[in-house]
């Protein structure tokens, strides 16, 4: 098909998906649909009502014809002309050998005729009574002529009326509803019309402020009170445009973090060096003491970039794990082997209390990498002689890791932010201790990751105790 | 898709046309085979409840030989949709004279062995058969030398209007007649007599009839110099005769001012038109149900209205 067909197509098919055609058909469906009922029903109501109406008039008066003909064995004619007039229609009395008694309709009846026909004969033969339309407007109605006591049949009484007023109201009515129908076709289809295109304006609204925001014109969208829909598509729309504004200023806020913690061990290698340029005849052990600093400071400043690459690999959300069924046990062991040494060294004591054996789906690295931040920091912010205790629990879903110390503490209104990169309790504590403030943002990306929780319980001057929980099988 | 369905659809229909057609053809046919025959043979139906007829075919020119045919087959029974013979076996002999246009049929007296409905019956089918003859209009039934009489009542001369099926969409015809109706002439201020011809299987009263035809105007190619009176737009709500008075009750159509004719032409075309037949004397208006005293401003509408002489043109 050529590009240009191709087009046309799209286009159509936008047309014929878009809210106002499509509201349009069906509120023209709802509306016309229920009326062309009704109105037919109307009519084929009228119609059969109003013909058995007639019908039973016109029995009435038959049963009191008929008992004067009775009465007098078929020869009160005359009684029969008022009968025909009073009801305005035909009557015709036959007796029971077919001859015709009298027609009302033919007013210079010769003697001597016959009525010949099969309801006529039924009726005469078995009392049989008969309705039926003749030449569309007319109805006979033909049923015997009985004797009050012995129920002979003496003949037969035929009453022809025509049903033309029934048919002329009813022609009227079907007019009239076709009238009244074109009406109403118009009226809603022009309703629907215009309303539905109130609706796709509204939401159009929204649509071309959402551009008018990409453009750059405005920072958030009008809402667009047309319909409660809308307010909410447009409050929606501008809560995700202050999340975005604040992902964005926390974004600057951890670039000009960075910068600033990068820049800090940088300072210091220069004002070191610097005062060692400064100086002259320096004593070699001053150069030694100051290379020392030198180096730690870039020591630091390493661990800091680290650190930042590990936590921005962390933030991509498409970081793949490398799922691997192992001994958490075992994980934790080799953890305390090397960090021993470190607490040794303020006199610190781990304990290490395992549950159970647990094996679980995990990613080792960053596993380890998480526990054994918290394990350093519980060594970091710690007295001397303090104790740290690591507890490995696990139910049958997941597995638990504790993490207690008797270290400082973290005050109440610091412990919700514990986990923002760079935040430091106390800013000055932190800098002898060392570190980077990634740490603990470090950790609970890793927990996260494996869809796992962290809580902090803590007292300051009594202790922190971290708790981690993690599934023991890895759902991705 | 909606390709397939619309062929399909445009085939069924095809075909379902196609059959109903062919379907009609074999109608017809079996119509042309059963119209081998130039007479038929009448005779109730088994269930005696009607007259129905076969075919048969008398090839001779001469009268009396034909009616002789007709009798015998008669005689014969053995007819498609009933035994028994229509002139029953125990009547002996049936003979008959033709003088002008009356057929004179005898019959023994074992005839009168037939009673009621029955009798009626035979009777038509006889009269119906033997009427078919060209020069039979009229016929008459005797037993044993005397008239027919069944309950103490003389039974004259038949004809085929005695015996009428008054029934349903397809009733006889029970009117036919010419009857003089009145026109307006060129002048639209006098009016012309027409013969028409009318007809009505009784429905519809024989005034009313013609009160119709004046209604319609005046048709047919020779009607030149004959001139619609009445709004045809005009419907009959009631007529009714009593007293020799024709009441009639016309929609508010009737009061429509006729371009051409004057007012006077319009009343009397229905008073002179009816008064013709010997069972209406004078006419009485209304307008849905009221008396209107005066039509349009002009004429006098109100009352009882007789046949007006003047107003008649007796020129061509």
């Amino acid at each position: 098909m050529a590009w240009f067909e191709l087009k046309k197509k799209k286009e159509i098919k936008k047309w014929y998906k878009s809210i106002k055609v499509n509201l349009s058909i069906v509120v023209t469906l709802v509306g016309l649909v229920p009326i062309i009922f009704l109105l037919l029903a109307i009519l084929s109501v009228y119609n059969s009502n109003a013909k058995e109406q007639k019908l039973a008039e016109v029995k009435n008066y038959a049963v009191i014809a008929k008992d004067i003909l009775a009465a007098s064995d078929l020869e009160d004619i005359d009684s029969m002309k008022t009968v025909a007039q009073l009801y305005d229609g035909r009557v015709i009395v036959i007796d029971d050998k077919l001859k015709v008694k009298y027609d009302s309709n033919m007013s210079d009846i010769e003697d001597g005729k016959y009525g010949i026909s099969d309801e006529i004969i039924g009726c005469i033969n078995e009392g049989k009574e008969y309705v039926g339309e003749k030449d569309k407007i007319y109805t006979e109605y033909i049923s015997p002529i009985k004797n009050a006591e012995t129920k002979d049949i003496l003949g037969v009484l035929i009453m022809t009326y025509s049903n033309e007023n029934i048919s002329v109201i009813s022609e009227l009515l079907k007019q009239k509803s076709i009238v009244i129908f074109i009406i109403v076709i118009i009226f809603v289809l022009l309703t629907a019309w215009y309303y539905s295109r109130i609706i796709s304006e509204s939401f159009r609204k929204v649509a071309k402020s959402i551009g008018e925001v990409r453009e750059g014109y405005l920072d958030k969208i009008e809402p667009v009170t047309d319909f409660t829909e809308t307010m909410e598509l447009s409050d929606a729309f501008n809560d995700m445009l202050g999340r975005i504004e604040q992902l964005e200023s926390s974004r600057q806020e951890f670039v000009s973090n960075v910068s600033h913690e990068l820049k800090t061990p940088i300072t210091s290698v220069k004002v070191l060096a610097d005062s060692l340029i400064a100086q002259e005849d320096v004593p070699a052990e001053l150069y030694r003491e100051f290379m020392v600093d030198i180096s730690d400071e870039l020591e630091r400043e390493n661990k800091i970039i680290n650190d930042l690459l590990a936590l921005v690999k962390l933030d991509k959300k498409a970081t793949d794990l490398n799922i691997t069924n192992i001994s958490i046990n075992e994980l934790l062991e080799m953890l305390l082997k090397r960090l021993r040494p470190l607490a040794a060294k303020r006199n610190i004591e781990i304990v290490f209390e395992s549950f159970r054996p647990v094996n679980a789906e995990v990613d080792e690295v960053k596993l380890s990498l998480a526990l054994s931040n918290l394990i350093e920091n519980a060594i970091k912010y710690n007295y001397e002689d303090g104790w740290i205790r690591v507890s490995l629990n696990a139910d049958h879903k997941f597995f638990y890791v504790k993490v207690a110390d008797s270290g400082v503490g973290i005050p109440e209104d610091c412990q919700g932010s514990i986990f923002e990169r760079f935040y430091r309790v106390d800013k000055a504590r932190s800098r002898d201790t060392g570190g980077s403030g990634l740490g603990l943002s470090i950790t609970r990306n890793v927990i996260i990751l494996h869809k796992g929780a962290i809580r902090v319980y803590s007292k300051e001057k009594a202790g922190t105790t971290f708790t981690i929980r993690i599934p023991l099988n890895y759902i991705p | 898709m909606t390709k397939y369905y619309i062929k399909t659809i445009i085939i069924g229909f095809l075909l379902a046309c196609s059959l109903s057609l062919s379907g009609c053809g074999k109608e017809d046919k079996a119509l042309e085979i059963k119209k081998v025959g130039n007479y038929k043979v009448y005779y109730p139906n088994a269930k005696e409840t009607d007259i129905v007829s076969d075919y048969v075919n008398i090839d001779e020119e001469d009268t009396d030989t034909i009616i002789n045919e007709l009798i015998i087959k008669l005689k014969e029974g053995n007819y498609s949709d009933a035994k028994a013979a229509v002139i029953p076996a125990d009547v002996e002999y049936a003979t008959y004279t033709l003088e002008a246009d009356i057929l004179t049929v005898t019959f023994d007296d074992n005839y009168l062995n037939l009673k009621g409905m029955k009798e009626v019956l035979k009777r038509a089918a006889i009269v119906f058969t033997l009427i078919q003859v060209d020069e039979v209009d009229y016929v008459r039934f005797q037993v044993n030398g005397k008239a027919l009489t069944i309950d103490k009542e003389e039974i004259g001369d038949m004809s085929e209007d005695t015996f009428r099926d008054l029934i349903g969409d397809d009733a006889d015809t029970v009117v036919d007649e010419q009857a003089k109706i009145y026109y307006a002439d060129s002048t639209g201020k006098k009016l012309r007599s027409l013969n028409v011809h009318i007809e009505s299987d009784g429905t519809q009263m024989k005034e009313e009839v013609i009160i119709s035809k004046i209604i319609e105007g005046p048709k047919g190619t020779d009607k030149l110099g004959y001139y619609r009176t009445i709004n045809p737009a005009t419907r009959i709500n009631r007529v009714a005769i009593n007293n020799k008075v024709c009441y009639i009750d016309f929609s508010e159509d009737f009061l429509e001012r006729r371009d051409g004719v004057s007012e006077d032409v319009v009343i009397y075309s229905i008073v002179n038109s009816l008064t013709e037949l010997n069972t209406v004397n004078q006419v009485r208006i209304t307008v849905n149900g009221e008396v209107k005293e005066i039509f349009n401003e002009y004429a006098n509408l109100g009352g009882f209205l007789e046949r007006n002489y003047d107003i008649i043109s007796y020129g061509e």
